[in-house]
């Protein structure tokens, strides 16, 4: 893989490569900040407009964009108390203290160096962790591939906030979607309800539109009002000093960028998670805690360093197994298969440039987000005071243009709106949305190959092999496991 | 009946019709899989079955809330819930993506002075706002159906002024021309 690592960057700094990073960093900031909308928005978003793009531009782009999401939203979480996304809600804990004292240029300062030694040392551990997947790949079969399909349903479902069985039921929704259309192995024709539409099944770009950018569109008029409530006044200065503090507490910084990472690695955990336990490991590891929550610039860098070294760990579940680290890698996975790469093994041996390409980007629009960030934030926060009333019916019309635009079909704006209803309706009763991507996105791995090990093995082909079945056993006790915790709970 | 059991009534009702919809789908999945041959239903049957089986737990503890005790199992929360719920605090509240809902402005079901039936009276009134859209993109060009739609949801459904609205709609097309004729140079 390391001997793509030049043209790679050749790739990275041609024109228009830098113009599509720039482009894709603004958007990603631009959403990072706004509250409500985030990572998996401007990913659906951007997915048509990618669509014919060259792929290692398409690349950029998106992750361009996704880098940028986790800074964008510590801005309004610093300045103004309300976290642009749920990645950045522990870092209002002192980062708007910090505001509150005049100090908020500081703890701006230590955001952005926090966020981007953080990013950078997550794609560190990616670039260190990928070339495993060609040892992966020797030792994978069909068995392997569709179990690993199913643990990674199942890990999106039992790691959830919400209800276990309710993001069980969503991840069979999402399966049973999955199979409409053409049957992989028999060649069959499944629930076209008469429409030539539907015999290549559920296209993933109006999908996730729908699931993501009109869903939460509707949220977001429903709630009216502005986004942000209070305005912030204040000045930004001592940004140098920010700066300083995070190579004063330059061990903290690794201990929570590694978190973050090992976080990112796990699949579905995600940032909202992240930053809270990095947040909680700084304060308790601290010889002199009671500064948190009052305004301790270590409450800043902790959970901004774990926050953007989790996007490097969970593109490590996303490129090496094919399996989504996060929501936000769910809908990427998704764009990396429409733009008709094959995450996964594989991508390590056939594409080595596109996955250098990506890690590249990251590093690079963390940079730019910091750097724009920390000039900028004053003037950006002012944003997040557009009123959603203005901001949805603008997202109601590119989402709906966007679905439009892949393939000029109405049916595929129709089924964004379907989809948007769905994942509002899905939003409000505490249906897991993310089982639905995934199993959107991994359906049809998970079909294929079960009838392939069916073909060549049997139903014992996924006993028999040791990797598979230490899989199934891993996806059986994940299931099974918050049952028995609960009862254990409730008997002691 | 008082105000907050008829709202936690209300609230049991529009979760239970959409466990009922789900329910339908699963099923009718089901029932219709049996059209095609052995192999290629196989997976879609088992999908519809197990499918069916657990939104239809779900539905009865939904509906009869009795039950939950019994059906423990279908109220159990993730691993990582309880942890971070008890870390979060109470302006963010994590949906079931574990996404912390930041925004100030609560959803509607949430403010005591818009019932559950007005709330979906408005989901119903954007989803034909949406659909007339899609009218609009079928008939007419789509930087007149882009500027209708803004214009016409802004004044008439958010109530913002008309300047507020044409100014919004003269942008958006603006910048909608740029990305697509100009950068994309798609001939939509």
């Amino acid at each position: 893989m390391y001997e793509a690592a030049l043209p790679a960057l050749t790739i990275m700094l041609a024109w228009p490569a830098p113009l599509y990073l720039v482009l894709g960093t603004l958007l990603g900031l631009l959403f990072g900040i706004l509250p409500g909308l985030g990572g998996p928005q401007v990913l659906a978003l951007l997915l048509p407009i990618t669509y014919g793009m060259e792929t290692n531009l398409a690349i950029v782009l998106l992750v361009g964009a996704m880098s940028a999401i986790a800074f964008g939203g510590s801005i309004p979480a610093i300045l103004i108390n309300t976290p642009g996304t749920p990645q950045s809600a522990a870092t209002c804990f002192d980062g708007f203290p910090l505001a509150q004292q005049g100090k908020a240029g500081m703890a701006i300062g230590a955001a952005a160096t926090a966020s981007c030694l953080g990013a950078i040392f997550g794609a560190a551990i990616l670039t260190i962790l990928l070339p495993v997947g060609r040892y992966v790949v020797l030792a994978f079969s069909y068995p392997e591939y569709f179990m690993l399909a199913l643990m990674g349903l199942s890990v999106i479902a039992v790691v959830s906030k919400g209800s276990l069985w309710k993001g069980l039921i969503a991840a069979c929704l999402g399966l049973i979607l999955s199979t409409i259309g053409y049957d992989p192995v028999t060649g069959s024709v499944r629930y076209t309800f008469g429409t030539d539409y539907l015999w290549d099944g559920i296209r993933l770009v109006p999908a996730f539109i729908g699931l993501f950018a009109i869903g939460e569109a509707i949220d977001l008029f429903l709630g009216r009002g502005k986004i942000a409530q209070s305005p912030y006044t204040g000045k930004i200065g001592g940004i140098t000093k920010g700066i300083k503090a995070v190579f004063k507490h330059f061990g903290l910084f690794i201990r929570c960028s590694a978190i973050g990472t090992l976080i990112g690695i796990i699949p579905g955990v995600g940032g909202a998670v992240t930053n809270f336990l990095a947040y909680g490991h700084a304060a308790q590891a601290s010889k002199n805690p009671e500064g948190f929550g009052k305004g301790d610039i270590r409450g800043v860098i902790a959970p901004e360093a774990a926050n953007d070294s989790k996007d490097g760990g969970a593109l490590v579940p996303t490129l090496l197994f094919g399996i989504p680290g996060s929501l936000e890698m769910a809908v990427f996975l998704g764009a990396m298969i429409v733009l008709g790469l094959d995450p996964g093994p594989r991508m390590m041996l056939d594409r080595p440039e596109v996955v250098l390409v990506l890690i590249y980007t990251l590093v690079a629009g963390n940079i730019l987000v910091a750097l724009i960030g920390i000039f900028g934030a004053g003037a950006l926060v002012k944003l997040t005071y557009v009123p959603a009333t203005l901001l949805a019916p603008v997202i109601f019309a590119l989402g709906l243009m966007g679905a439009y635009l892949t393939n000029e079909l109405l049916a595929d704006v129709i089924i964004a709106l379907i989809f948007g209803v769905l994942a509002f309706a899905m939003k409000r009763f505490d249906f897991s949305r993310i089982a639905v991507v995934i199993a959107l996105v991994l359906g049809g791995l998970a079909q294929k190959t079960f009838h392939q090990t069916l073909l060549l093995w049997g139903y014992k082909g996924f006993f028999i092999r040791p990797i598979s079945l230490g899989l199934f056993i891993i996806t059986v006790a994940m299931i099974v496991f918050p049952y028995v915790r609960s009862r254990l709970r409730s008997r002691g | 009946m008082s105000n907050g059991n008829r709202k936690q009534k209300a609230v049991r009702t529009d979760a239970i019709l959409f466990d009922l919809i789900i329910l339908s789908f699963f099923l009718l999945f089901a029932f219709i899989s049996f059209a095609y041959n052995p192999r290629a239903r196989s997976i879609p049957l088992a999908l519809g079955i197990l499918g069916s089986v657990m939104t239809l737990m779900q539905l009865l503890v939904d509906a009869l809330p009795g039950l939950r005790s019994k059906l423990r199992f279908v109220s159990a929360t993730g691993l990582l819930a309880k942890e971070d719920q008890a870390r979060l605090k109470d302006s963010e509240k994590p949906d079931s993506e574990g996404i912390a809902t930041s925004d100030p402005t609560p959803p509607l079901s949430a403010r005591k002075d818009i019932s559950i039936g007005r709330e979906w009276g408005r989901v119903l009134r954007i989803v034909l706002w949406l659909a007339g859209f899609i009218v609009l993109l079928a008939v007419t060009h789509y930087l007149i159906a882009v500027g209708a739609f803004i214009v016409l949801v802004t004044r008439l459904e958010a109530k913002e002024s008309w300047k507020r609205s044409i100014l919004l709609g003269v942008c958006t097309n603006l910048g909608f021309f740029i990305l697509f004729e100009l950068l994309l140079k798609v001939q939509l």
